[in-house]
């Protein structure tokens, strides 16, 4: 049937408005794009038809992809006079489950969430129901709120293999208004007044572009449509034809008809057969409606579309190549000018748009330029569509107004990394554009703003990265691409780019130099330059951007012969040992353990750690956070297998290298300078360390017990005073002895391993009342045994590992009170450790986020009630999380009977006074970060002194390094240090498995150390957490993955 | 159709030009030096090698570097051939060519002029190339081949870093005329031919080989069989009964020469008589 009048259209729209919202039928539609299908939809679906085949009272379709590829495989319900219900992560066995339950499916637990109107926008508002009562909204979802859809208005709703159901939602009717009543001027003033520009990536104004192809004389004219995508990990184009494919041919249609063109030709990749596939059914099905082909719509214009596959060229994109590709020739650019404007397919005027761009036209006309334009922002109005990947929580296409900051994308859209782990960057543009770090989260995303920052808008890939992500492997990775796909014609981008991948394979693998950095930046600067096309003149920008925001990531490379994300494989043996700031070499010992052998474990752990009882209880476990197994499952517990060598193993053997006549004065007797102290004396030097306090440890010391029982401290550091390291109690060096004066009684170097021992303060009104505390001193006064009355309502400020030590010290002193931690920014942003927070919370305690103290309000000289503020989350600051703002007029009052504020800490630089020649940084002493060594000839610093509050592990590395470089200063050689790739110490064998052992092994999720319960916590300070038993520990560390075998 | 005369300032002096022409060309034609790898006049404009970026300094316009091959001049261009932006890109494209095709010294010898002695970039040899280590992939050999002598012998084989020029498949050739062409237009002397008595040896091109034609006078081989039969006599030299087919251009010229002594002489015999 060829539709001739607007009565047919209304005709065909009734039909396709039964079909997709039936008035007595249930309508199940499976997620059909190629998301869905390669995590099953297809199985799905066929689960569904063998179940549903012979109802009549259900109709079952196919979708394509609303957007959360992450949820996939999803499946619409639709419920009669209800609405449509979102079910997500169906699998087929599963499917039973549904069917049986399909009068009652909102109770299933898969429902994602509902939708009970969608606006079609160029059909308008369709109500599917009325609702399910208790379900979300789609757009109430964290993942849908921020977006706009407007190219993907029809996408996961109709089914895009039916002509009728695209017609239901108003397609064509663009069109049938461009035919019946629009000259080409109009159509290309409506565009031009759009301010539609170019998704393609370039941003050129689409309805300019147009006017230039019209404004040719020639009779014959080609309109082209671009769906060459190919940039890794980009694939909206991809969906955009395979669940809304009508939108892109009514487009094409529409810019035919404005150019004067009668053939349009989509040039789309072979290797997407299922976009090939829906595209041709369209195309047909349009064909049989008389909608392309001779005389559309009853009008006397005429218009053919036609396929040209292509064998996928990323160079293809390029729209000269492209040319090229369809005439025959090789995928190779030509200079323009000519512009395909003026000479393009065949020597012929041509015009040639992306997807995304046909798909915005039909919406531009039925809606208006006008409309279009308060979408988006001054200079690039509308939407785009990004696909959102890499290492990131919510993976999927998503869709937002141009001018959206990046931050709204990537986190609360994307959900940030997974496992907690810090986003770094994100990629814009593909290979062609380039990494915008972190700091920049809040730039507006449109052509423009990204540019600035030396990236590209490009046709809509957005690759997030984590910790876990070495910028150096980044541009190698894209760089790798652009050789790879460089046709070869000109010299700056096919040598120019392989000698840039030539050079950063040398950095990533330990053997580049200094000036390699300089050679790269000039080269892509020529590169960029004097390219031929797009392609060249885009590549380098991967590494010029990642040269521009991590250098320090590439002099790390180069100088240090470190990769701090574990990726480069010849620098890194396995990730665990790459993190931790020890260099503990954790594949061995967990490869012993596996073999049973506990005591040589033992000995590789104790070869880099002074205190393995107290690390395997209290680390912070950088390894876990970036430990191999984690990527695809759980990580293995790393710090409970550690704990478990430590209090299993025997002690070692531990051999003294021969009396040295050098001694070494150690101030403060914390992780810092125990570690320190060990490392020295084990190399024969004499050490002394002298401890203001009268009990060894430090900042170890107010570790509430049921973390680090006193005992397990007391016997490991008894065990480093066995090797002859002396402490000096109650002598405060700077006020019972200068520096000066410790040189003087003959020690040769000095280190100094100070903590940050007093708590800041808020500096608020009524801070100095009773019952206001500071963590450190609270934490202090209940380590010595102190009994204080803590009342009813407890409250502590902050969002470090201080003040949730504080909460759950108070929590188990006083029984019978509430209480509660106030944080001024969100979960995200607080710096204590995740698995203490979780713990703080499964002892119920409180945690109120987005709060803030304003004043104390006191009563005798107590304090009776504290009045609190909102916060909101502001730009982001310096150490790059967002900056609190407090929101006016949200003050409230609660009653406060004890206030702990960990909101910092202090140093003492008492020990610094009148020392001359010792530089310091604000309160921290300044020292050579890779020797220790400070300003001051002998003399060294690490652990919090030098970088504030920090870890146990990071502190004790300090005084290892320290250690290191005291004993090259002692033997009066050179200070500096000498950076070398570093490899496993041990070769333990690999285990052997049977295949069945295997499977097993790799379906485990991790072991967890046993904790006490609940009930016995309370009143009580007993540890928390338990050894893990024998089984359970060679079991987890069979778990590991063993990165640090390199050949099997 | 005539084009319209502009004038265009290079370096700051005023040329005249046709509107639309390549700017290298109107540089070439008045004694300006740019160098260039890929341009040839009878070819059309490729804008692989790069080397010919100039930079357009008219005021009001931001500044920018382009080819200037493909440059096509409008009135009051203004252009600088030299200037410090392009000198520094240039050098270090020259860096790159030299990494690229070591065995060159015409190359070397470019190079040089531009101060360039040695490159930073890892120097690319392959063992046994046919092509000496020595081409640049300007593509002027397989644009002469085609465009010019319609043979189409060779072409670009593979893409990116990995292409290399000659035959399909590495095959000898029966499409070669011998013409040499190539080699003549090859601006790193790269292509290396052989004459093996009868046989010219395309010693590059896979070791084609084609039949020479033997002077029927002195007996030396002159041309490639294949090419010698384009040659219309009759139509050059009015050679009617053919007697200058199957000769050496030495001994045509020689022949010629006779031909014409005669025909004058004939002539001032008529006119004396």
């Amino acid at each position: 049937m060829k539709i001739g009048n607007f009565e047919d259209i209304e005709r065909i729209k009734e039909r396709g408005l039964k079909k997709l919202k039936p008035e007595d039928r249930i309508r199940v539609s499976v997620g059909m794009a190629t998301c869905g299908i390669s995590v099953g939809g297809d199985a799905v679906f066929d689960a569904f038809r063998g179940m549903l085949g012979y109802r009549d009272d259900v109709i079952l379709t196919r979708t394509g992809c609303i957007g959360f590829c992450h949820e996939e495989p999803l499946v619409n319900i639709y419920i009669p006079e209800k609405g449509i219900l979102i079910l997500h992560r169906v699998q087929p066995e599963s499917v039973k489950d549904i069917v049986n339950n399909l009068d009652s499916v909102e109770t299933l637990d898969s429902v994602l969430c509902q939708i009970d109107s969608w606006d079609h926008l160029v059909g308008g508002k369709i109500e599917y129901g009325n609702g399910f009562e208790g379900i979300p909204r789609w757009n109430e979802l964290d993942f849908f709120k921020p977006q706009r859809k407007l190219v993907m208005r029809n996408a996961g709703i109709i089914n895009p293999e039916d002509i009728d159901e695209y017609i239901a939602v108003g397609g064509y009717s663009a069109l049938y208004r461009v035919l019946k009543g629009m000259t080409p001027d109009e159509v290309i003033d409506e565009v031009k007044k759009s301010g539609l520009r170019g998704r393609g990536g370039a941003g050129f104004p689409t309805g300019v572009k147009w006017e230039l192809a019209k404004n040719e004389q020639s009779d014959v004219k080609y309109v082209i449509c671009n769906a060459d995508e190919g940039d890794p990990g980009a694939y909206m184009n991809r969906n955009e034809m395979e669940s809304d494919p009508h939108s892109v041919i009514e487009g094409m249609i529409i810019g035919g008809y404005a150019i004067g063109a009668h053939k349009g030709i989509i040039y789309i990749r072979a290797e997407y057969p299922l976009a090939l596939y829906r595209l041709q059914k369209a195309i047909n099905e349009a064909k049989s409606y008389g909608l392309l082909g001779k005389n559309i719509l009853g009008s006397d214009f005429d218009f053919e579309i036609t396929i040209s596959k292509g064998a996928g060229a990323f160079v293809c994109g390029e729209e000269t190549a492209l040319i090229a590709s369809i005439e025959g020739e090789t995928g190779r650019p030509r200079p323009r000018p000519p512009y395909p404007a003026q000479k393009g397919l065949w020597g012929k005027p041509t015009n040639i748009n992306n997807v995304e761009t046909w798909t915005n036209i039909p919406l531009i006309i039925k809606k208006g330029g006008e409309w279009f334009r308060q979408f988006g922002n001054e200079k690039s109005p509308g939407t785009k569509v990004f696909s959102l990947v890499g290492k990131v929580e919510n993976v999927g296409l998503v869709e937002v107004e141009l001018g959206t900051p990046i931050r709204t994308v990537v986190y609360d859209i994307g959900g940030g990394a997974p496992k907690g782990r810090k986003v770094k960057a994100v990629q814009t543009g593909g290979p062609s554009g380039g990494c915008i770090p972190a700091k920049f989260f809040d730039l507006p995303i449109d052509y423009e703003n990204l540019t600035k920052v030396g990236s590209i808008m490009g046709s809509g890939g957005m690759v997030v990265m984590d910790e876990n992500t070495c910028m150096v492997d980044t541009a190698r990775f894209f760089l790798d691409f652009s050789v790879d796909e460089s046709c070869g014609k000109c010299v700056p981008c096919r040598e120019g780019l392989k000698q840039m991948l030539t050079m950063l394979q040398g950095i990533s693998s330990g053997e580049g130099a200094r000036s390699d950095l300089e050679t790269l930046s000039e080269l892509s600067e020529t590169i960029k330059t004097t390219s031929l096309c797009g392609l060249g003149q885009t590549a380098p920008n991967p590494v010029l951007t990642t040269l521009k925001y991590f250098k320090e990531e590439y002099i790390e490379h180069v100088d240090k012969k470190r990769c701090r994300a574990g990726i480069c494989e010849d620098l890194v043996y396995a990730p665990c040992h790459n993190s931790c700031p020890l260099g503990q070499d954790a594949p061995s010992y967990i490869a012993y353990i596996a073999h049973g052998e506990f005591d040589r474990s033992l000995e590789v752990i104790m070869r880099t750690n002074p205190f393995p009882g107290i690390l395997g209880r209290v680390c912070d476990h950088p390894c876990e956070l970036h430990c191999r197994a984690g990527e695809g499952g759980d990580p293995i517990s790393i710090r409970a297998l550690k704990r478990f060598a430590a209090d299993r193993g025997a002690m070692p053997h531990i051999k003294i290298e021969t009396e040295k006549d050098k001694r070494v004065a150690i101030v403060g007797s914390g992780p810092a300078g125990l570690s320190a102290a060990y490392f020295l004396r084990l190399k024969g030097y004499g050490v002394d360390i002298f401890e203001s306090e009268d009990k060894p440890g430090g900042m170890l010391r107010i570790i509430p017990d049921y973390r680090l029982p006193k005992d397990v401290l007391d016997r490991e550091i008894k065990r480093i005073e066995g090797f002859g390291v002396n402490i000096k109690y109650g002598i405060k060096v700077g006020e019972d002895k200068t520096i000066h004066e410790l040189f003087n009684e003959g020690y040769d170097a000095l280190f100094l391993g100070v903590g940050f021992r007093n708590g800041a303060k808020l500096n608020i009104p009524g801070e100095e009342a009773e019952g206001v505390f500071d963590g450190i001193s609270f934490l202090k006064r209940v380590a010595k045994g102190e009994k204080l009355d803590l009342g009813e309502n407890i409250y502590v400020v902050g969002g470090g590992n201080v003040a949730i030590d504080a909460a759950r010290t108070a929590w188990r002193i006083a029984e019978n009170a509430n209480v509660n931690i106030v944080y001024r920014r969100t979960r995200r942003e607080m710096p204590a450790i995740g698995g203490e927070v979780e713990d703080a919370l499964f002892e119920w305690i409180n945690i109120e986020f987005l709060t803030n103290p304003v004043k104390i309000i006191t009563e005798n000289g107590r304090v009776k009630a504290v009045e609190w503020v909102k916060m909101k989350l502001g730009e982001i600051d310096e150490s790059g999380r967002p900056r609190p703002i407090p929101i006016e007029g949200s003050e409230f009052v609660t009653p406060v009977d004890t206030l702990i504020v960990c909101v910092g800490q202090t140093p003492d630089l008492s020990f610094a006074k009148g020392v001359e020649g010792l530089n310091l940084a604000g309160n921290t002493v300044s020292v050579d970060l890779d020797t220790m060594a400070t300003s001051l000839k002998g003399v060294f610093a690490g652990g919090d002194i030098v970088t504030g509050p920090s870890t146990v592990v990071r502190a004790a590395a300090a005084g290892k390094t320290a250690s290191e470089s005291i004993d090259r200063y002692l033997k009066g050689g050179e200070l500096k240090r000498e950076f070398k790739v570093v490899f496993p110490s041990e070769n333990v064998p690999l285990l052997k498995f049977s295949a069945e052992e295997l499977k097993k092994l790799s379906l485990m999720g991790r072991v967890e150390s046993p904790k006490v319960p609940l009930d016995r916590r309370r009143g009580s300070f007993v540890e928390v957490e338990k050894t893990l038993d024998v089984e359970a520990a060679i079991v987890e560390a069979k778990r590991c993955l063993r990165c640090d075998v390199k050949e099997r | 159709m005539n084009a319209k005369e502009v004038q265009v300032y290079i370096n700051g002096k005023t040329y005249g030009a046709s509107e639309g022409e390549p700017l290298i060309g109107v540089a070439r034609r008045n004694g300006i030096f740019i160098p260039s790898l890929c341009y040839e006049e009878s070819l059309e404009p490729y804008g692989a090698c790069r080397m010919c970026i100039v930079e357009i300094k008219n005021e009001g316009v931001k500044k920018r570097i382009v080819t200037s091959c493909t440059l096509h001049v409008f009135d009051g261009l203004s252009v600088e051939t030299d200037s410090e932006e392009v000198l520094k890109h240039r050098k270090v494209l020259l860096e790159l060519y030299l990494a690229q095709a070591p065995n060159s010294s015409k190359l070397k010898e470019l190079a040089l002029k531009y101060g360039v002695n040695r490159t930073r970039f890892r120097q690319k040899v392959r063992d046994n190339d046919p092509l000496n280590n020595s081409c640049v992939l300007c593509g002027l050999c397989v644009r002469v081949c085609s465009e010019v002598m319609g043979a189409r012998v060779i072409s670009f084989i593979g893409r990116g870093e990995k292409t290399r020029v000659n035959t399909p498949y590495f095959e000898q050739s029966e499409l070669c005329l011998g013409c040499r062409a190539c080699a003549e237009v090859c601006p790193t002397g790269a292509i290396e031919f052989r004459d093996d008595g009868g046989i010219r040896v395309a010693a590059s091109w896979s070791n084609t080989k084609v039949e020479l034609k033997k002077c029927n006078v002195c007996g030396k081989y002159y041309a490639p069989v294949k090419l010698d039969k384009r040659i219309d006599t009759l139509y050059y030299y009015r050679d009617k009964d053919g007697e200058l087919r199957d000769m050496c251009p030495d001994c045509r010229r020689k022949a010629m020469t006779r031909k014409m002594t005669l025909i004058a002489e004939n002539e001032v015999e008529k006119y004396a008589k």
